[in-house]
Parts: C-alpha cells; sequence; structure tokens
C-alpha cells in the first residue's frame, strides 16, 4: 500500500474521529438544555389557555409549573407531553410547511374519546391579512373538541365534525395545518398505544 | 505583554466590522435593540474562541485538504450549543434574533479567524485572537445599535432615555436606518484612522 492511501486513510480516520466528537458533545448539550429549548413560553401560554391550567407568567416559574403537570414523551418535530393528572390527554407540539414558511401548531389530544381538545398556532409567518387569519380566536374556536377518530379534514364549509373552515385565499396554508395535524395525530396514536400510563412525577422518564 | 498585543490587534486594527469588512450581514440585521445586539455579540465571542482555541490545539493534525471541512465540524457544534443554550435561558431574544444565530456558522468573522490565525498559532495566542476579535465586534455591533435604538425608539435596552420633546424617528428602526448609521461610523473611524496615520 503506498504512502498516499495510507495518509489519506488517516486523513479520513481523522475526520471520523472529530465528527464523532462533535456529535457527542451536541447530543450532550441537546440532552442537558433541549427540553427547556424545545419549550417556549408561547407555548406554555398556549396550553394553559388550551387544558384551562393557571401558570405563571415568569418563564421560570412557568417551565416548572407546567413540568408538574406534563411529562415529556418525545422530542423533534412532533413533540409530545403526557398528562399527568389525566394520562390519556397529549399535549402535541408539531411542526410544518405552511405556505411561505415553517409554522408550529400545539394542540391538546384526548386519547380516550378520539378528540381535540384545543388548537393554537405558535409560529407562522403566513401572508398578511390572509394565511395568517389561522392565528385567530374564530379559526381557534373550530377545534375545540372537535371529533378526530379519523383525523382532521378541510372542508370549505364545514358539515362533519372532524371538519373545519378552510381560510378563504389561503388554501395552501390551510391544508398545511390539516397536514400537520394528522401527521401528528398518526404520531400521538403510535407512542399512545405503547406508552405507560402517566402517574405523578414517578413515571418521568 | 505578546498577548495583550494580540488582543489589541483583534480589537482596533484588526477589527471584524469596521477594518476587514466581515459579518456584515448580521451586523445590520441584529442591531435594531441593544439587547439583541448583545446577545449577538456574546454568542459570536463564545462561538470565536470555542472555534478558535480547538483549531489552535489540533493544528497538527487537522488534514490541509480538510481543513475547512473541519472548520465547519466545530464552528456547528459551538453555534448549535450556545443556539440551544439561548433558547433555554432567553427564549425571547432567541425569537427576535430569529435565523441569525444558525447563521453564525457562516459568518466571515469566525472562519476569517480560524484561517488567518489560530491554524498556525499555539492555542493561548488564538484564544486572545479571538478574544479581542469578539471584543471588537460587540463594540461596533453595541455602538450601531444604541445609537438605532436611541434614535428609533427613545429606548437604550428597552428604558427611555431620550428627553420628553425628542420625537423617535422611525426610518432608524428599518434596513435604510441601519444603513446610514453603519456608514456614518465607518466614515468616523476612517477619518480618525487617517488623522492619527498622518500624525504618527
Amino acid at each position: 500500500m503506498s504512502g498516499k492511501t495510507v495518509g489519506f486513510r488517516d486523513e479520513i480516520k481523522f475526520m471520523l474521529v472529530l465528527a464523532t466528537v462533535c456529535a457527542v458533545l451536541l447530543l450532550v448539550a441537546r440532552a442537558g438544555v433541549g427540553s427547556r429549548a424545545d419549550l417556549s413560553m408561547v407555548a406554555i401560554t398556549s396550553a394553559g389557555q388550551i387544558c384551562k391550567l393557571e401558570l405563571p407568567e415568569e418563564p421560570v416559574a412557568a417551565v416548572a409549573a407546567f413540568n408538574e403537570h406534563f411529562v415529556s414523551r418525545t422530542r423533534g418535530r412532533i413533540q409530545l407531553w403526557q398528562s399527568l393528572s389525566r394520562s390519556n390527554v397529549w399535549l402535541c407540539q408539531a411542526r410544518g410547511a405552511g405556505m411561505w414558511a415553517e409554522l408550529a401548531l400545539l394542540f391538546a389530544y384526548d386519547h380516550m374519546h378520539r378528540r381535540i381538545i384545543g388548537m393554537r398556532v405558535i409560529e407562522q409567518n403566513e401572508t398578511a391579512g390572509l394565511g395568517d387569519r389561522i392565528g385567530e380566536e374564530a379559526f381557534y374556536e373550530q377545534f375545540d373538541d372537535m371529533d378526530a377518530g379519523s383525523g382532521v379534514e378541510m372542508k370549505a364549509i364545514r358539515v362533519k365534525g372532524n371538519q373545519f373552515d378552510a381560510i378563504s385565499g389561503a388554501t395552501i396554508t390551510s391544508r398545511a395545518v390539516e397536514t400537520v395535524i394528522n401527521r401528528a395525530l398518526g404520531q400521538i396514536e403510535k407512542i399512545a398505544s405503547a406508552a405507560p400510563p402517566a402517574a405523578g412525577k414517578e413515571a418521568r422518564p | 505583554m505578546k498577548y495583550l498585543r494580540i488582543l489589541w490587534e483583534g480589537l482596533i486594527p484588526n477589527n471584524p466590522v469596521f477594518i476587514l469588512a466581515l459579518g456584515l450581514c448580521s451586523t445590520l440585521a441584529v442591531t435594531l435593540k441593544v439587547e439583541n445586539a448583545f446577545f449577538m455579540a456574546v454568542m459570536v465571542g463564545i462561538t470565536t474562541i470555542f472555534s478558535s482555541v480547538c483549531v489552535a490545539a489540533l493544528r497538527y493534525y487537522i488534514p490541509f485538504r480538510f481543513r475547512l471541512l473541519s472548520y465547519m465540524l466545530i464552528i456547528v457544534t459551538a453555534v448549535i450549543a450556545v443556539e440551544q443554550l439561548l433558547k433555554a435561558l432567553f427564549p425571547e431574544v432567541a425569537r427576535a434574533l430569529g435565523p441569525y444565530v444558525g447563521l453564525i456558522v457562516t459568518n466571515c468573522v469566525v472562519m476569517g479567524r480560524l484561517e488567518a490565525f489560530a491554524v498556525s498559532h499555539r492555542p493561548l495566542e488564538a484564544f486572545f485572537d479571538a478574544l479581542g476579535v469578539a471584543l471588537g465586534y460587540a463594540a461596533v455591533l453595541l455602538s450601531i445599535a444604541s445609537i438605532r435604538e436611541f434614535l428609533g425608539n427613545g429606548t437604550l435596552w428597552g428604558l427611555h432615555v431620550a428627553p420628553d420633546f425628542y420625537i423617535p424617528c422611525r426610518v432608524f428602526n428599518s434596513p435604510p436606518g441601519a444603513f446610514i448609521v453603519f456608514a456614518a461610523l465607518l466614515f468616523a473611524v476612517n477619518w480618525l484612522r487617517s488623522i492619527v496615520r498622518r500624525d504618527s
């Protein structure tokens, strides 16, 4: 084997070691503060509104209060928390592509009765005056106690219990909301059927 | 003395923004408020110092043909870690800074110091060089942000400091306002440098 090949192999080895060390450092950082980094104050406030919880406004106290009510089950683009007091209730923060940028939704789901308890948009950059109306109260109200056993469906005019009115002039944004929620519901079904019942702090991972 | 000279070189003669004209995008974008500029400067500083020391420590091992890839790996690690910390500790600031935190990865200030200095010096020297550059970057960011926030809102770090009769000039809250302030400061710095050079 020529010296050139040996040198190249050593260089590749170094790069692999460096990449591994960097990955480990990132995992350590993620494990340390990842759960807090993913939990924004908007999400906590929205969770309080949906589940009708009294949560403090001060960020550190709010995070602590939130952790008293929910336990994290999964992270990533679809984050799930299970309610500690009602184990059939799941809180889901899901991200997906909107019209112009990524949007993030937070909704609570009753797994036993297959119903969405409530929904809030926590991040969006949709068209002003059209798509950004997904952040209005009138849009949220459609998801209050909504039947979601077979997923949600966007319609021009709401007829069935699992349908919501599309926003006029913002079909792509409305479709994005439908896609994000349905993808998250599929994930909840998978996780919820495998998860142990949450019973106080002992159930935390 | 040698380390102080390195620190001074990074702070003034090799100031990344005014002299080397590096990292201008983020400089103009995040200087709407002093608070945002401060956190941006801190994060760029941490990233620059961490990556400079790492590259200086590994300078005999980093393969020449893969050096840029190695720099990127180290910078990305530092940036993601500080971004997570910022999101966890100061979520409102993280939201205000938007994508610019992640874009520190492509900030020329960081990469420039690694290639120009850290790769050929010892870790302690690289540390002081990175510290000097970070302080120079912070000084520029805070100057621009202070002027913009004061003229645009009459506030400094959110506190109302302008006299009551002052009517905020909203143009300084917009991108052209950033260019105006930056150009004025650049003019002042170059004028001062020319005077110093002539006197010496």
